[in-house]
């Protein structure tokens, strides 16, 4: 599809140059909870994000995110067979994975919606590097009578992802909740098939902003 | 135009090259993961060596096993199971004690592809199997006991329907001098390609 350039002009005029709300540098805290949309195995994280928007101008909408996904342990099942005739042939294992993550990224932020008390709604939209790592265990697996068909394995990969937020900000500028969507890392698992996809995460978090003082 | 027909000849040649789908058991160096993919791997222990069928590179993939049904005189005939082996960590091929390997069933002599599929999930008793080897001197096969078990047995539905997929265990042991422990196999063979 081509983009007419004086269109493309439009949509950079408008991204640059909308006023954002906080011209004020500031660094955010947030954290809240976060669900996976591209696995049937339920990963859930509790993630730790930290923004941070440097300079003091008021024409900048520019902002740097790091997002840190503490682990719930997903769970799935495995079979393992045995030959020893004296043991049941098969068994049921539960499989223990835990998928850490780590995302950093830039993006910038557009204002949708101010009112006069001063609340404000925002659309944010990221783009950047997010590493996945994935540690896989069999519960109770006696690994010298049994073994275990297709079995999962340990992943350690990543690559770039987009990602976009909602964010409402309330009227003090300091708080926020922030809906947050990120797409998996556009990458392939490997070779070797596995149960489970790189995790693609729908946070919700309620955050705190920093600001600085503007120098004089 | 023509460039994009070149593009096409190289993702199907990429694609229909064979691979190698050795994908290592952290617990059991040297072995392959229990698979049922139709990888065509099958690894094993020989006395604590480990034993893999061979690569023959990207063009031929691994060396595929023969399913076949053997006629005998007796009342029942012999399903045989066997493939091409070489040492998986390291040794030189040409110092290898063993080149094949064979499993074998006693099956009814009108045993026929239902059969076969019906052996799918199926642990074969203590000892009703029995395992070959074949040493370099191929008047000299070695035989003895073997355990079974053909984990899963179905048609290849996804890649390539004329197939079947065939995964399981064995192990066994020739005498009290030569054991075959924490044996496994993955291989797609052609419905065509079987006598029975």
């Amino acid at each position: 599809m081509r983009i007419k350039t004086p269109a493309l002009f439009n949509v950079l005029f408008f991204i640059f140059l909308t006023p954002n709300l906080s011209a004020q540098s500031y660094i955010s805290m947030a954290s809240g909870v976060s669900g996976d949309m591209n696995n049937t195995i339920s990963f859930y994280h509790v993630p730790l994000s930290v923004q941070w928007k440097p300079g003091n101008n008021p024409r900048s909408p520019i902002f740097f995110q790091l997002n840190y996904y503490i682990p719930f342990t997903g769970r799935s099942t495995g079979n393992a067979y045995t030959l020893n005739s004296s043991l049941p042939e098969k068994q049921t294992l539960q499989e223990n994975i835990r998928a850490s993550m780590f995302t950093v990224s830039t993006g910038f932020a557009i204002l949708i919606y101010t009112n006069e008390k001063n609340n404000s709604f925002q659309l944010n939209l990221l783009m950047g590097l997010c590493a996945q790592n994935f540690k896989v265990s069999y519960k109770n697996y006696d690994k010298a009578n049994y073994e275990v068909l297709n079995p999962d394995i340990n992943l350690n990969a990543g690559g770039f992802v987009l990602s976009g937020a909602a964010v409402y900000n309330f009227n003090n500028r300091k708080m926020f909740l922030m809906l947050q969507f990120q797409t998996p890392p556009i990458q392939t698992t490997g070779d070797y098939p596995l149960s489970y996809k790189f995790i693609a995460p729908l946070q919700f978090t309620y955050g705190y902003k920093l600001f600085f003082k503007k120098k004089k | 135009m023509k460039r994009y027909q070149f593009l096409f000849i190289i993702l199907v040649f990429f694609a229909s090259c064979g691979k190698r789908n050795f994908f290592p058991d952290q617990d059991d160096p040297g072995l392959s993961l229990l698979t049922a993919h139709g990888f065509n791997i099958a690894s094993n222990y020989i006395n604590g060596q480990p034993y893999v069928n061979p690569f023959g590179g990207i063009l031929r993939g691994n060396y595929l096993p023969l399913l076949q049904k053997v006629a005998s005189t007796d009342i029942l005939d012999t399903l045989s199971l066997s493939w091409p082996i070489e040492p998986n960590d390291g040794t030189s091929i040409p110092n290898s004690k063993y080149y094949f390997i064979s499993l074998l069933l006693p099956v009814s002599k009108s045993f026929n592809k239902q059969d076969f599929l019906s052996f799918n999930g199926q642990r074969f008793a203590s000892g009703s199997a029995r395992i070959y080897l074949q040493t370099n001197n191929f008047n000299n096969r070695l035989r003895g006991k073997g355990n079974l078990y053909f984990v899963e047995i179905k048609p290849d539905d996804l890649i390539n329907p004329n197939s079947y997929i065939i995964s399981g265990l064995f192990d066994g042991n020739i005498g009290d001098s030569i054991l075959v422990t924490k044996g496994r196999f993955d291989f797609r063979i052609a419905i065509n390609s079987l006598n029975f």
